[in-house]
């Protein structure tokens, strides 16, 4: 919980470079790397009402622009509206308009009232439903039908753009005839590019839409400022705000007596993917109501979680202590090692390149290096550390995780200088740490620790790749232990 | 960081069979109507009021200290009616709100200062930060953050949010003790 | 559910349409009227838990950063589409910042996996929403008013003139205001002072703003009480409500003012176009839809012909104003919507599209200032500049 009130004291280097704190960590258990949130391939899974929770599937809120039919924002302070009934009757109706309700006797109609700022869609003159969901009155926009026509005399125009160009084609290699035009299909060269749209036809004039086209009319005559603009009282209860304006980019009323009710815009569901090996690294499940997820590759499920429970001031050029906690948050017993950044072995991954080349050239390459997303090293530049681990490296073993261990007694302490104490799975360590001597006073005290732990993959292996379960993986992580003193 | 130990004085709080913590400082109205479905922790000061209707917790629930905890009502034309409260599991409620939702969800925190309008319906893994006001009937979606005076959807939650709830309630009913142990 | 998505495989996707702001982006899809979401240009940074303004950057990663972070808020909360396979039409001003520019397309190429782009600029983009062969485009922004000529969907590059008269500079100009009457001390925040603007501010008659000068000022319209969210209020005179777009026609030796810079605009096009700009000048942009700016504007390029340096050069006739089918501020969007519609929607492969492959293997943006770019295919030079390549 601390993640998430507290700022992040402990943050892991992702496999791309980003400094992230462990929740918003995924680990790709086929490419057995640390993933975040900016190296990864975010999808839309499936749509769903945020207040109604009803799924809609894709085609239908794409044609629905992505909104529910049947709930509606406040558009005075975009709060959701509620339903409210009121019982009409008939004697009460006076020249509202509603003959049909006459007839019957009572009848219930409804209304949209935010219960926030009391706007209600009878102070709109907004006319009551009879059905409780649905039903409210759409607005075309109000410049539709100019734009359907400019719509369709650049379409026209960018047909008869392909045509010409094709006939010009036909005419260069005239011998071929009409069979070039595949030709075209294949990506052409730019030749036409500068001025495809805007310029008016020429020649031909085929095409009647072109030749029908309107242009928009200038006009000497602008709106002045109405007379009684200097002396007419501002009443700022009346203006719409930009938030409220913006709110309906089709209409953006200027007057609060314009605002309509505004329809909910849909959430989505996210699957997230890994970019090197395609595989899932998230899939929530398709209920709207759900939290559970199909996968759900977290790193905060497979890679040891280190917390700080206390530390001595550091000084500039001093040792100091450090109490972290470390738990194994995995179903295999996890040996852990703590130790400084520079003591994590170069991988020799010529063999790793191999196979990725190999790969690669199966699945057409279509991403050469260079498209991958920029890497960014910056997290030196960005956060210097200048507190560093000292002694020999700490090696410990933490068993797994165990959902029966929480009715187990107390911590059992060790006579250790190093583990503190153990509970299922977690432990807490003692760690002599020494802040650089250089270190500016008031700087942020930094410590880069880096983790050796293993691993074990419970991956059912490809039938070719070697069954190798047990890894031993490294990682990073960056301990804000406050200011240097 | 890790969660500090919170003391409490021992004469001032009942701990029952099921591990529940209550603080005698509190105002439990129609105790008859409040199930606490174990190691909850009401601390001091917390109103609820299951003589309106019932109000029902999960297990690892918080109350923090000057929260209310209200079952909400509905006007009709005959006139009101009160609603039970339902909450789920591993819930937070900070210092000084008021809670007047129909459901609460699990793993679920509510910051301090907060008012949760009547009959809102806060899903499962949400969060409302401090000092926001959540207008009546409104629903929280999983995984929304919320936040401001009306509150409105500010970012995401991780997906890990339901450990992590977990882990915090659990921890900061550890890490409650009584100040003569 | 297979099926659908079978047939949004054969069928074209879509194409969205991103305006990218240095206030508001709009963003929504090609062929329709309007964006879907006109919203501020920023996003929650969650390592600093505030929202963070797109343009606040100081290194390049830092923008890249800013860029994928917005992006992903504008495709997976507002819009709902996945970003990859997608073409996209970006709506940009012609005086982008290079870094900005390929940053974005770093970003929307090798983050978003995109599969194509079109850069369209922006006053182009405005002059197809009228159809009118000849424009003068007159964008007010948040920052930049810009001044430019499309002359058969051709910017007039050398003509193109930019000044910081924007929303800001009148945002700047009432602040000034209000501490004159209210004191030096008084601190408002952008939005409170977008909101003033927004809802009380007006531009007067070229007239009217004469007497302002003079030792007869006229009667200041109602003072308008503006209550602020813990402060009690602040007093809106009349005379801030008034003046707070004055930067925006004052004039001085530089020549610099609004009404200056579309004169000289006008000026430096082709002789031919010249009557035909004046007849048919468009005004867009957000801090182009404060009340009476149009007819100032009108009043006052009416008045500068008259004057030197314009009298002795410019014959123009009468100035005649155009109406976008638009609300101001998303004039430009629209015309990315329109031009997608016919080119990265419908076409093969419009000449302007750049590909993703292309990208990968180019790794440049073409660019009005680039000789590789803007010289002609035929040129003698031409050979000597593709050393680079």
């Amino acid at each position: 919980m601390a993640y998430l009130t507290q700022p992040d004291y402990v943050r892991y280097i992702c496999t791309c470079g980003q400094l992230k704190p462990i929740t918003s960590l995924y680990f790709c258990r086929h490419c057995l790397k640390i993933r975040c949130g900016f190296c990864i391939c975010h999808e839309v899974d499936s749509h769903y009402c945020p207040n109604c929770l009803e799924n809609m599937p894709s085609s239908e809120a794409r044609l629905k622009k992505n909104r529910c039919s049947s709930c509606f924002d406040c558009p005075s302070c975009y709060h959701t509206l509620s339903t409210r009934a009121s019982l009409v009757q008939p004697r009460q109706q006076e020249g509202a308009g509603d003959g049909k309700v006459e007839n019957k006797h009572q009848k219930k109609m409804y209304y949209l009232a935010c219960f926030n700022c009391r706007w209600t869609s009878r102070d709109v003159g907004i006319p009551d439903q009879p059905v409780a969901s649905g039903g409210w009155p759409e607005r075309p926009n109000p410049f539709a039908t100019q734009i359907n026509q400019l719509l369709e005399y650049y379409k026209a125009i960018a047909l008869q753009e392909k045509q010409e160009k094709i006939e010009k084609e036909r005419k260069k290699f005239a011998i071929r005839g009409k069979y070039l035009t595949l030709t075209d299909k294949t990506g052409l060269t730019g030749a036409m590019a500068r001025n495809i749209a805007g310029l008016p036809s020429s020649d031909s004039g085929s095409s009647s839409i072109i030749a029908k086209f309107v242009p928009s009319q200038a006009s000497a005559e602008v709106e002045e400022l109405p007379e009684d603009y200097f002396t007419k009282e501002v009443n700022l209860n009346q203006i719409t705000s930009m938030p409220q304006r913006l709110l309906s980019p089709e209409w953006q009323p200027t007057d609060v007596s314009r605002l309509h009710p505004i329809a909910k815009l849909l959430s989505v569901k996210r699957s997230q993917r890994c970019r090197e090996c395609d595989h899932n690294l998230t899939k929530p499940e398709y209920n709207p109501g759900s939290i559970k997820f199909k996968i759900e590759l977290l790193a905060f499920y497979h890679i040891p979680e280190v917390k700080i429970i206390s530390y001595e001031p550091m000084k500039a050029g001093e040792n100091s202590t450090v109490l972290l906690k470390l738990s194994n948050p995995t179903a295999h017993e996890m040996t852990l090692c703590l130790m400084n950044p520079e003591d994590i072995p170069q991988v020799d991954n010529e063999e790793e390149q191999l196979e990725n080349s190999l790969e690669k050239s199966l699945t057409l390459d279509k991403e050469s290096a260079a498209c991958k997303p920029a890497a960014a090293p910056a997290w030196r530049r960005a956060a210097a550390p200048c507190v560093r681990a000292v002694g020999p490296p700490v090696r410990v073993s933490v068993p797994q995780r165990d959902d029966a261990a929480e009715y187990d007694d107390d911590a059992t302490h060790d006579a250790n200088d190093v583990i503190v104490w153990r509970k299922a799975n977690k432990l807490g360590v003692r760690l002599q740490v020494a802040t650089e001597a250089a270190a500016s006073r008031g700087g942020a005290a930094l410590l880069a620790l880096a983790l050796q732990y293993s691993y074990r993959n419970t991956v059912p292996p490809a039938a070719n790749a070697p069954n190798q379960r047990n890894h031993i993986l490294y990682t990073t992580a960056l301990l804000s232990l406050g200011n240097v003193a | 960081m890790e969660l500090q130990d919170t003391y409490y004085n021992k004469s001032e709080y009942v701990e029952t069979a099921s591990g529940n913590k209550v603080s005698r400082q509190t105002v439990l109205c129609g105790s008859q109507n409040i199930v606490l479905h174990g190691k909850v922790i009401v601390q001091s000061d917390a109103i609820i009021r299951g003589d309106l209707a019932n109000v029902k917790t999960g297990r690892f629930c918080i109350i923090s200290k000057g929260s209310v905890i209200r079952p909400p009502f509905k006007k009709f034309s005959k006139g009101v009616a009160f609603f039970p409260l339902q909450m789920g599991d591993h819930v937070f409620v900070g210092e000084n709100t008021v809670v007047n939702a129909a459901v609460v969800g699990s793993y679920v925190y509510i910051g301090k200062n907060v008012v949760i309008g009547r009959r809102c319906v806060l899903k499962d893994c949400c969060m409302i930060e401090d000092n926001s006001v959540l207008p009546a009937e409104t629903i929280v979606p999983s995984f929304a953050r919320y936040s401001g005076s009306p509150a409105h959807l500010i970012t995401t939650l991780p997906e890990a949010m339901p450990d992590l709830m977990t882990e915090f309630t659990k921890s900061y009913y550890q890490h409650f003790l009584p100040t003569t142990a | 559910m297979a099926l659908y998505e079978g047939i949004a495989l054969i069928q074209e996707k879509q194409a969205v349409v991103l305006d990218l702001g240095s206030e508001y982006t709009k963003f929504g899809f090609t062929g329709e009227a309007a964006p879907r979401c006109i919203i501020r240009s920023q996003f929650w940074c969650s390592t600093e838990r505030r929202f963070k303004k797109v343009y606040e950057y100081s290194t390049p990663e830092e923008l890249y950063d800013n860029l994928v972070n917005m992006l992903h808020l504008l495709y997976f909360r507002h819009v709902l589409v996945n970003p990859k396979e997608r073409k996209v039409v970006v709506v940009e001003s012609l005086l982008t910042p290079t870094l900005f520019r390929e940053t974005l397309a770093k970003v929307l190429f090798t983050h978003y996996e995109v599969s194509g782009a079109v850069w369209a600029d922006s006053p182009r983009m405005c002059a197809m929403t009228l159809g009118a062969p000849v424009t003068l485009v007159v964008s007010l922004g948040a920052r930049e008013a810009e001044v430019a000529a499309v002359v058969h969907s051709c910017v007039v590059l050398r003509a193109v003139q930019a000044q910081p008269l924007g929303a800001a500079a009148v945002r700047a100009e009432l602040l000034h205001l209000l501490r004159q009457d209210c004191g030096p001390d008084l601190h408002l925040p952008d939005h409170v002072l977008e909101d003033i603007t927004v809802k009380t501010c007006f531009v007067s008659p070229r007239a009217r703003a004469l007497r302002w000068q003079s030792d007869s000022p006229p009667e200041p319209a109602r003072s308008v009480r503006y209550p602020l969210a813990r402060l009690g209020a602040v007093c809106v005179s009349g005379r801030a409500r008034e003046l707070a777009a004055e930067p925006l026609f004052r004039r001085d030796n530089e020549l610099a003012s609004l009404p200056d810079i579309v004169l000289q605009c006008i000026m430096q096009c082709p002789i031919d176009v010249r009557r035909a700009l004046a007849a048919n000048v468009l005004l867009t942009g957000g801090a182009a839809s404060l009340p009476g700016l149009r007819a100032r504007l009108s009043q006052e390029l009416a008045h500068l012909c008259t004057l030197p340096p314009y009298s002795s050069r410019l014959r123009l006739g009468e100035f005649k104003f155009h109406r976008a089918p638009a609300h101001d501020m998303s004039c430009a969007w629209l015309g990315g919507a329109l031009c997608g519609a016919g080119e990265a929607g419908g076409g093969a492969g419009g000449g302007r599209l750049l590909s993703r492959d292309v990208y990968c293997r180019e790794r440049r943006l073409r660019d009005w200032v680039n000789l590789l770019d803007n010289t002609p295919p035929h040129h003698p030079q031409r050979d000597h500049l593709d050393l680079t390549l």
